[in-house]
C-alpha cells in the first residue's frame, strides 16, 4: 500500500517535476513566501486570503527552507509527499485495527485509493494534503483511547489524539470539521450501544472547541469563505429532497460522455455494493463500534450522489466530500468483499477496473489536461506557460512586489505567486466591452488598479472552464473579441509598457482617467 | 543504559543538526540539507515516539513501521504546533529559531524519555519476533524489481521531457517610464541565439535602431532619452530563419508610453 501511495505522488509530480503548476499549490506557494519573508504567519494572501488563517503546511516548509536552504518547490514535495504517504498508511492502519485483517485492510486501502482526488488533488502542495495525515493519526489515536489500553497508556494516547487534532485544526479547516463529525459520530453510535460514548464524546467536544477558537480568534475569515459552498450544498440536497434543481448552472457532470458514463458507472457500483458491506457488518462485526460507525457514515455516500445531479456546482462539492466520505466506503465496499464467493475474482476485477475509470474520470486534472501538453487559454494547469510564467516574473523584478494588477484567472494566479503581486481576477467589465468607458475607470480607480494585464489568447480560444476570470462574466464572450482586448492602445493616459507577443501590460493612470 | 543507546545517538544527531544548520553558511547547502531534513521530519517525532508513543505495536504489524508512522507524522505535529509558539516571538520564524526550538522539544523529550523509560511497559524494544517476517518469494522480488524500473524510468523521463516542454518561442519587450528617462529592455526565450531589431521613435522620428543577438534568458536593457510631452514607441523584430521558423519572420512586439506618464 505504501508502494501505491508512492506511486500515484510520482505520477503526480511527473505531471509537472518542473515547478508547482497546479492552481492551489501557486496559493500556498505564495503564503510560503510571504511567511519566509516577514518570518511571520497570518499575514495577507490575495489569491486564497483564508490560507494564511491555516499555516500548518506553510509552516512545516518554511522550516525546511529556512534549514536547509533548498528551494520552495523541493521542499514543498517533500512535505505533501510524505504527508500523502502518512496518510495513507495512517489509513491502512486504521482498517486494520478495526477490522483485524490485512486483507480487509488492504482492500479498504485499494478502494480508497480509486477516490477521485487521492491521487492528485490530495497530493498537491496544498494545506489538506498534510490535514490528511493529521487526521488519519488522530483517528488511529483515537481507536487506542476507546481501546483496551488502560493508565498511563491511556493518558499517552490523548495526549497524542489531541496534539494530532490541534496540528489538524491550524493546518485545514475542513479537515478538521469531518474530524470533529467522526468524533461526534462515534459518540452516537456508541451511546446507542451504551459503550465508549463518553470517551468519543469527549474527543468531539475538545476538537469542536479548538475549531470554534481558532475559527473565532485566529483565521476569523473562515465563514466568509466557507459560506458560499455550505449554501450551494446544503441548497443542491434540498432541491434533491424537494424534487428541483438548484437554480444556477448546469447540474450534470461535464466532459466527454465516456467520462460521464465512467463516473456514473463507479458511483451505481458504489451505491450496489454499500448494502451488501453493511450486511456482512451487521453479521460479523456489529459489536464493533468503530466498523458500525464507519458503516453509518458510508451512507453519506448516497447524499453526495443526490448532490452532484442536483447541485450547480455539486460534482466538485461531491468531489471534495469523497475524501472524507470514501473513507467508510472503502471499509464498507471491503467489507463487501468478503461475503465474496471463492472464483468471483473477475467480478471483483470488473469492479476494479470500474473505479479506477470513474475515479479517473471524475478527479483531478479535467479531462482537457488529463496529460500535460496543449495550451488551454484560462484552463488551470494547462493555461500556464512560460511566457504567462515569464510576465509574471517581469511584473516582480521590474514593477516591484505588492502592485495592484487587473487579470485574467491564470495570470491572476501567476502574478500572485510568480510574480508576488496583489492581483485581481474578477474585473472582468474592464476587458468586456468596445470602448472604455467612465464606468471602467471608476471600478479602476476603486479597485486601486495600477496595471493591466492582457493575455491576447482570451481572442483566439473559448473558455473550457466556462470563463476567463475568478467570477463568472456574464458580459464577456467567448472567446473575447480582440478589439476588446487591444482597446487600451488607444485610450489616452495608458502606457503599454510590456509586450511579449501573447501577453501585454498596460500602466493605468493613477487617477483613473475616462475619455 | 543499553536500552538508551538510540536515545543517546538521537540527542547527539539533534545537537549536530542544529548546530549545522545554524551555523554553517549557505553555500554548503548539501550538508545543510543533511542536517535540516532530519531535524525537522525525523528527530522531535523519533523523541517524542520514545516516551508519548503508547503500549507495542498492533499484533502483525512491524514495529518499524510503526515507530516509523508516529515518528514522521509527530515531527510534522511539532513543526505546525511550535510554529505558532515561534510566532509569539519578535524574530519570529527564522533559521536560528526553528534551529532552536526543534532541538529545544527534541531534547526535552529524549529527557522525558530517560526518565519515563525504566518504569514503562512501552519501554520495551520492539522485538522482531512480534512484527510479522517479510520474506518476499523470487516472484514478488521479480515485480518489485519490475516495477522500480518502470517508475524510475518514467520519473526519469518526466524530469528529462519537462526542460522540453514545447512552447511558442517569444522575446519580452518592455519600455518603462521614469523621471527623465525611460528604460528600454529586452529578454529572449527563444532556443538558442536569436538576433532582434529594435526601433525606437520619438513621436514620428526614429531615435535609434539596435541590432544584437540574445541567448536564451539573456537580456538587452539601456535606458532612452523621455522628451517631455512625447510619445516614444519601441518595436521588436525577431529576425528568424523563414526556413526553420517562417513565423518569426513577421513576430513582432510594440509598446509605447508617453512622457509624464511615470507611474
Amino acid at each position: 500500500m505504501l508502494c501505491a501511495a508512492i506511486a500515484t505522488y510520482l505520477i503526480k509530480f511527473c505531471y509537472s517535476p518542473a515547478a508547482f503548476r497546479f492552481s492551489d499549490e501557486l496559493e500556498h506557494w505564495r503564503t510560503t513566501v510571504n511567511l519566509l519573508g516577514s518570518h511571520h504567519l497570518f499575514g495577507v494572501n490575495y489569491l486564497l486570503p483564508v490560507s494564511p488563517g491555516y499555516p500548518g503546511l506553510e509552516e512545516v516548509t518554511a522550516a525546511l527552507v529556512s534549514l536547509t536552504g533548498m528551494s520552495l518547490f523541493a521542499a514543498g514535495l517533500i512535505v505533501a509527499g510524505l504527508a500523502h504517504v502518512l496518510f495513507t498508511a495512517a489509513l491502512y492502519l486504521l482498517f486494520r485495527l478495526v477490522s483485524h485483517s490485512p486483507r480487509i485492510a488492504l482492500a479498504a486501502c485499494a478502494i480508497y485509493a480509486t477516490n477521485p482526488h487521492y491521487q492528485v488533488f490530495d497530493a498537491i502542495y496544498g494545506y489538506q494534503t498534510l490535514a490528511l495525515a493529521f487526521f488519519g493519526l488522530a483517528l488511529v489515536a483515537a481507536l487506542g483511547i476507546a481501546g483496551k489500553a488502560t493508565g498511563p497508556d491511556r493518558a499517552r494516547w490523548w495526549a497524542l489524539a489531541i496534539a494530532l487534532t490541534a496540528a489538524t485544526v491550524v493546518t485545514h479547516h475542513v479537515t478538521s470539521y469531518m474530524l470533529a463529525v467522526a468524533f461526534f459520530l462515534l459518540a452516537a453510535v456508541g451511546a446507542s450501544r451504551k459503550r465508549g460514548a463518553v470517551r468519543a464524546a469527549t474527543l468531539a467536544a475538545v476538537t469542536a472547541g479548538l475549531v470554534a477558537a481558532w475559527a473565532g480568534l485566529v483565521a476569523t475569515g473562515t465563514v466568509s469563505y466557507l459560506t458560499p459552498a455550505v449554501h450551494s450544498f446544503t441548497d443542491g440536497l434540498a432541491g434533491a429532497f424537494s424534487g428541483h434543481t438548484a437554480a444556477g448552472g448546469e447540474a450534470t457532470p461535464s466532459g466527454p460522455l465516456i467520462d460521464q458514463v465512467a463516473g456514473y458507472a463507479a458511483t451505481i457500483l458504489i451505491m450496489i455494493g454499500l448494502p451488501f458491506g453493511w450486511w456482512r457488518i451487521w453479521r460479523t462485526r456489529r459489536s464493533d463500534t468503530w466498523a458500525l460507525a464507519l458503516g453509518v457514515a458510508a451512507c453519506a455516500y448516497y447524499l453526495l450522489a443526490l448532490l452532484r445531479v442536483t447541485a450547480p456546482d455539486g460534482s466538485e462539492l461531491a468531489g471534495r466530500a469523497l475524501t472524507f466520505v470514501y473513507v467508510p466506503v472503502s471499509y464498507t465496499l471491503a467489507m463487501a468483499l468478503t461475503g465474496l464467493r471463492r472464483g468471483k475474482l473477475p467480478v471483483v476485477a470488473a469492479g476494479a477496473v470500474i473505479l479506477v475509470a470513474g475515479g479517473i474520470a471524475s478527479g483531478w486534472p479535467p479531462y482537457w489536461e488529463r496529460l500535460p501538453g496543449s495550451y488551454v487559454v484560462d484552463g488551470f494547469e494547462s493555461g500556464i506557460t512560460p511566457e504567462g510564467v515569464a510576465a509574471a516574473a517581469w511584473a516582480g523584478e521590474t514593477l516591484g512586489p505588492g502592485q495592484r494588477i487587473a487579470a485574467d484567472y491564470t495570470n491572476y494566479l501567476l502574478l500572485g505567486s510568480y510574480g508576488d503581486q496583489n492581483p485581481v481576477g474578477d474585473l472582468d467589465p474592464l476587458y468586456c466591452g468596445a470602448i472604455w468607458n467612465p464606468v471602467d475607470a471608476a471600478l479602476a480607480s476603486q479597485q486601486q488598479i495600477g496595471y493591466l494585464f492582457v493575455d491576447l489568447r482570451m481572442s483566439e480560444q473559448k473558455s473550457v472552464t466556462g470563463g476567463y476570470f475568478t467570477e463568472p462574466a456574464p458580459a464577456c464572450s467567448s472567446p473575447i473579441p480582440r478589439q476588446q482586448l487591444t482597446k487600451f492602445d488607444t485610450v489616452p493616459g495608458f502606457n503599454r509598457i510590456y509586450d511579449s507577443g501573447n501577453i501585454v501590460i498596460y500602466a493605468v493612470p493613477g487617477d483613473g482617467y475616462a475619455p | 543504559m543499553r536500552r538508551n543507546t538510540d536515545l543517546a545517538v538521537t540527542a547527539a544527531g539533534t545537537i549536530a543538526a542544529a548546530l549545522v544548520t545554524g551555523l554553517v553558511p549557505s553555500a554548503l547547502v548539501w550538508l545543510r540539507v543533511l542536517a535540516g531534513v532530519p531535524l525537522v521530519l525525523v528527530l522531535p517525532g523519533y523523541a517524542l515516539t520514545a516516551f508519548a508513543l503508547p503500549a507495542r505495536s498492533p499484533r502483525q504489524f512491524s514495529p518499524v513501521l510503526w515507530r516509523t508512522l508516529w515518528t514522521t507524522g509527530l515531527s510534522l505535529a511539532v513543526a505546525v504546533l511550535g510554529g505558532l509558539v515561534l510566532n509569539l516571538i519578535p524574530a519570529g520564524l527564522t533559521r536560528v529559531s526553528w534551529a532552536v526550538l526543534l532541538a529545544v522539544v527534541t531534547l526535552a523529550a529524549l529527557a522525558a524519555a530517560i526518565w519515563l523509560r525504566p518504569s514503562s511497559a512501552a519501554a520495551a524494544p520492539p522485538s522482531s519476533a512480534r512484527g510479522a517476517r517479510w520474506r518476499p518469494s523470487w516472484v514478488a522480488a521479480g515485480y518489485g524489481l519490475a516495477a522500480l524500473a518502470m517508475a524510475g524510468t518514467a520519473t526519469g523521463l518526466a524530469v528529462v521531457s519537462g526542460g522540453w516542454e514545447h512552447s511558442t518561442p517569444f522575446a519580452q519587450l518592455w519600455l518603462v517610464p521614469g523621471q527623465r528617462t525611460a528604460t528600454l529592455g529586452v529578454r529572449s526565450a527563444y532556443p538558442g541565439t536569436q538576433a532582434f531589431r529594435l526601433v525606437l521613435k520619438d513621436g514620428t522620428r526614429q531615435a535609434g535602431t539596435w541590432d544584437f543577438t540574445l541567448t536564451t534568458g539573456q537580456t538587452w536593457q539601456r535606458a532612452v532619452a523621455q522628451p517631455a510631452g512625447q510619445r516614444i514607441t519601441a518595436q521588436l523584430n525577431a529576425i528568424g530563419n523563414p526556413v526553420a521558423n517562417p513565423a518569426d519572420q513577421t513576430k513582432t512586439e510594440t509598446v509605447a508610453i508617453t512622457s509624464g506618464d511615470a507611474r
